[in-house]
């Protein structure tokens, strides 16, 4: 089955997302997870490796928006707010509008997931927990400074919470209500055919390009978090 | 085409898995419930009476050791001890008072436990409570934890200490500030031997004595004392070449408390400002 060739009009399913891009995913997942429970039972020291990590990825994620595959640039779907709300205007009336990556909807909520997660690796950075943890870059502000910001870093987590709940309701409701499984997708990479639009064929870049940024991403990251 | 359930079931779905989660959440975080009653305005308050016993001794030591973690700008095992209903409520894990038995309650456990213990409160590395602040906590709650009950009404609380501040010589912050300036500082002591010194051992304000200089001792060397301006709080330029050109230099060390100008060529005028602001000026005139 030719999965890895769009143009093979006879393969039964076609390939939209890249391995970088599926990693990232479920990557951030698990690392979301692991903040969490660290924060919540006050295993600092993994807090600050799982944020250090989602630093890297996040730095990466946002260079591959712009150099990764078609389906993976921000070029690709981003789109204008209008567009967003005439997409979800028709799915409204029960129309089935196709994208090979992300609808113009779901492109806003790529965007909004890396603003949230951004601003909580960052704030996390300044943060400090009262006791005899302090995020790496806490020291260059005040001491309220960091306080502020620590409650900002939990207060942008409920954000996050309330976004991955929202996110949870759009993916089920394409699963069950358009009977779209675009789980499967983010998890083997490819679409059935006839959910794919006519001639749409995404364009990927190497895999080796997204390994060496990805090393560079977590050298960034890693030469932040040691910086103090 | 297969069909999928319909949008309607779906978002009733979604409304209903969305309110077990709710249920959930709230059932294994009581901290959480609390909040969420309280967003639907269902908490009843507590008020503290004034001059209730908790109010005035118990109130001050939570203000004192725990609310800077358990309080307004953190909550610390989503434990709020700012205000008595918060702290009826209890943290993560249910109430940490159990009203009438001081035994029984997590709260007084915690407080009671040896600074190195993990579960010490507060943490090792903070101020612990006094013997006496633990008994005055453990009489309130023996007595019933309750809001309005008086002192007189509370048995076995030692009596209130009133707090007596002693001045202390603090020589490490001293030291501390001293160290700012210490280059030029002593780049300036080399010039002037003698004419510059601390007014005490635990401050790091100077005191210039340039009358020993005498007329060797110009405008020029004051504006040379420009960097050490904000800590010379007394400074003596009598029978020195100092004159009107200096006023600025003079205006200019904000913290001069005493200036002693006898002899020497600055005019009354360039003086007036100095003792507008009230820098005491011994010149001779008046
Ligand atoms: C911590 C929770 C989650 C976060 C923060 C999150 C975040 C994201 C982000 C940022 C993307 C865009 C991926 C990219 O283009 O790089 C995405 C896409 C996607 N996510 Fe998640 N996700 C979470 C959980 C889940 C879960 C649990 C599922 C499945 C049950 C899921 C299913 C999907 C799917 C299907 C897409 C592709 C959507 C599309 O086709 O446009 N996500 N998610
Ligand atoms: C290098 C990155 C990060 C650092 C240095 C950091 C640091 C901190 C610190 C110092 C606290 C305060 C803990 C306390 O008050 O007990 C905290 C709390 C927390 N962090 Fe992070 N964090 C980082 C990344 C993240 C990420 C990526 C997430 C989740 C996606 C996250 C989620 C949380 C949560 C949920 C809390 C608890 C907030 C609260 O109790 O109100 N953090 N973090």
């Amino acid at each position: 089955m030719g999965v890895s060739d769009p143009q093979d009009v006879n393969a039964a399913r076609v390939r939209v997302w890249d391995a970088p891009v599926r990693l990232f995913h479920w990557a951030i997942v698990l690392l979301i997870v692991t903040s969490w429970i660290a924060a919540d039972q006050g295993y600092m020291r993994v807090h600050l490796w799982s944020g250090s990590a989602m630093l890297a990825l996040l730095l990466f994620r946002i260079t591959w928006g712009i150099v990764g595959s078609s389906t993976a640039r921000f070029g690709d779907f981003v789109r204008s707010p209008r567009a967003a709300f005439r997409y979800l205007y028709s799915l409204g009336r029960g129309e089935k509008p196709l994208h090979a990556g992300h609808n113009p909807a779901g492109g806003w909520m790529v965007v909004a997931f890396l603003a949230l997660l951004t601003a909580q690796v960052t704030t996390g950075l300044f943060s400090n927990d009262g006791l005899k943890f302090m995020g790496p870059l806490a020291l260059l502000v005040s001491a309220d400074t960091s306080d502020r910001i620590t409650s900002l870093h939990g207060t942008i987590f409920y954000c996050l919470l309330a976004s991955i709940w929202l996110h949870l309701v759009a993916v089920f409701f394409y699963l069950l209500v358009r009977r779209e499984n675009l789980v499967g997708a983010m998890l083997t990479g490819s679409k059935p055919r006839h959910l794919v639009p006519e001639g749409a064929a995404p364009r990927f870049t190497r895999a080796w390009l997204a390994w060496a940024i990805l090393a560079i991403c977590a050298g960034i990251a890693g030469w932040v978090v040691r910086s103090q | 085409m297969r069909n999928g359930v319909s949008a309607r079931a779906y978002f009733i779905g979604v409304a209903v898995v969305s309110a077990l989660l709710l249920a959930l959440a709230m059932a294994l975080r009581p901290s959480f419930a609390y909040a969420v009653r309280d967003t639907f305005g269902l908490v009843q308050p507590v008020p503290a009476a004034p001059d209730s016993f908790y109010t005035t001794r118990v109130a001050p030591l939570f203000a004192e050791h725990c609310t800077g973690c358990h309080g307004g700008k953190r909550q610390k095992g989503d434990l709020r001890l700012d205000e008595l209903a918060a702290v009826m409520r209890g943290g993560k894990h249910g109430p940490v008072i159990r009203a009438g038995s001081a035994g029984e309650s997590e709260l007084v456990a915690r407080i009671g436990l040896p600074q190195t213990d993990p579960k010490a409160m507060p943490p090792q590395g903070k101020e612990p409570l006094s013997g006496d602040d633990v008994a005055v906590v453990r009489a309130w709650i023996a007595a019933g934890a309750s809001a309005t009950r008086l002192a007189r009404d509370i048995a076995g609380a030692p009596p209130p200490v009133r707090k007596i501040e002693i001045p202390v010589l603090d020589t490490a912050t001293a030291a501390r500030e001293r160290a700012a300036f210490a280059a030029p500082l002593a780049d300036l002591q080399a010039r002037y031997p003698g004419a510059i010194a601390f007014v005490s051992r635990s401050s790091a304000d100077l005191e210039i004595n340039a009358s020993r200089l005498g007329a060797s001792f110009d405008d020029g060397d004051l504006a040379a004392l420009e960097p050490l301006r904000d800590r010379i709080v007394r400074l003596d330029v009598s029978g020195t070449r100092v004159g009107d050109a200096s006023g600025p230099a003079l205006a200019a060390m904000h913290r001069l408390q005493v200036l002693r100008a006898l002899d020497t060529g600055m005019s009354a005028k360039s003086l007036a400002p100095l003792r507008d602001r009230g820098t005491k000026v011994h010149d001779g005139r008046f």
